[in-house]
């Protein structure tokens, strides 16, 4: 806290560079990470969990207050033709990574895509 | 000497710059529901010239402030965001002040410390409520955000000091 540490300090110094890239390079692996092929759908809707392998195409009607469907495809899935008010769910577009989620609050529904390694004993 | 009243206006000023800061940087991430629970950090840039024009005792203060303050007028005081957010400026302070305290240290490295710190203070709340791999890759992500508002953060502190009167300051 003296005027000293203010003038005798530079914006960057040359080391500063080295920081820089290492900042970047550890970024780009931890962006990089990959949490893995999703394996199931787990849909939590009025009737509780269910389990829905995401191997081949198909549309879902969960037991929900307003009418929606889960449609799956090439192991993506989305929220079609729902009722609900704000169609927030439907504006979510397409999910196709592990641990990615569609949440309808009206209709108090969750979808979550998740591995092998993603079901556990509690959430089973 | 720097006379008390100097530091006292310095710090209070620096403080409701900060809550300031802090209450934009909330109206901001509304836009972003999905990211409600980020920090931008950008009200770090008061604890930056805080540690450079005014003692430590007064820092701490226009800390808590900075932490309780915004989150008080907001209505978010003690739900997790707010947790997030003080871990994430705790961190900050504490790594900024540690890179201070080396003599060479550039406005860049102390500022850029203190972002990436802030983010981890976030990241490893986070890990309490997101599966572990998504929190390191979300990391990933705030690590490059916080190089930019980091790098921005020591601009504006430094221009601002060195446009200051030091010695003015320092003397009176």
């Amino acid at each position: 806290m003296s005027k000293d540490s203010i003038i005798s300090r530079k914006f960057i110094n040359p080391f500063d560079f080295l920081i820089i890239f290492l900042i970047v390079f550890l970024s780009t692996i931890l962006i990089m990470i990959n949490n893995g092929e999703p394996e199931m759908l787990r849909v939590k809707d009025d009737n509780g969990i269910t389990f829905y392998s995401i191997s081949f195409d198909r549309i879902i009607i969960p037991a929900v207050k307003y009418k929606e469907k889960i449609e799956i495809k090439n192991k993506r899935v989305r929220v079609i033709d729902s009722s609900c008010p704000l169609h927030i769910c439907e504006g979510m577009g397409w999910i196709d990574q592990c641990g990615d989620s569609i949440i309808c609050v009206p209709n108090r529904m969750v979808i979550t895509l998740v591995g092998d390694k993603g079901i556990d004993a509690v959430t089973q | 000497m720097q006379s008390h009243n100097n530091k006292l206006f310095i710090a209070s000023m620096l403080l409701s710059i900060a809550i300031a800061l802090s209450m934009l940087e909330s109206y901001i991430m509304s836009f972003f529901p999905m990211f409600a629970f980020y920090r931008i950090g950008l009200s770090n840039l008061c604890l930056l010239l805080g540690i450079f024009l005014i003692n430590k005792r007064l820092l701490m203060l226009v800390f808590l402030g900075k932490i309780f303050i915004p989150n008080l007028l907001l209505g978010t005081l003690f739900n997790p965001i707010f947790i997030m957010g003080s871990s994430g400026t705790s961190l900050a302070l504490f790594s900024m002040i540690t890179v201070f305290s080396f003599k060479r240290s550039s406005f860049f490295l102390i500022s850029v410390s203190g972002a990436l710190a802030h983010n981890l203070g976030q990241c490893i709340i986070l890990f309490f409520f997101m599966p572990y791999m998504l929190s390191l890759k979300l990391y990933g992500f705030m690590m490059l955000n916080g190089l930019i508002s980091g790098s921005i953060i020591a601009y504006i502190s430094f221009e601002l000091l060195k446009r200051m009167n030091i010695e003015y300051y320092f003397n009176y």
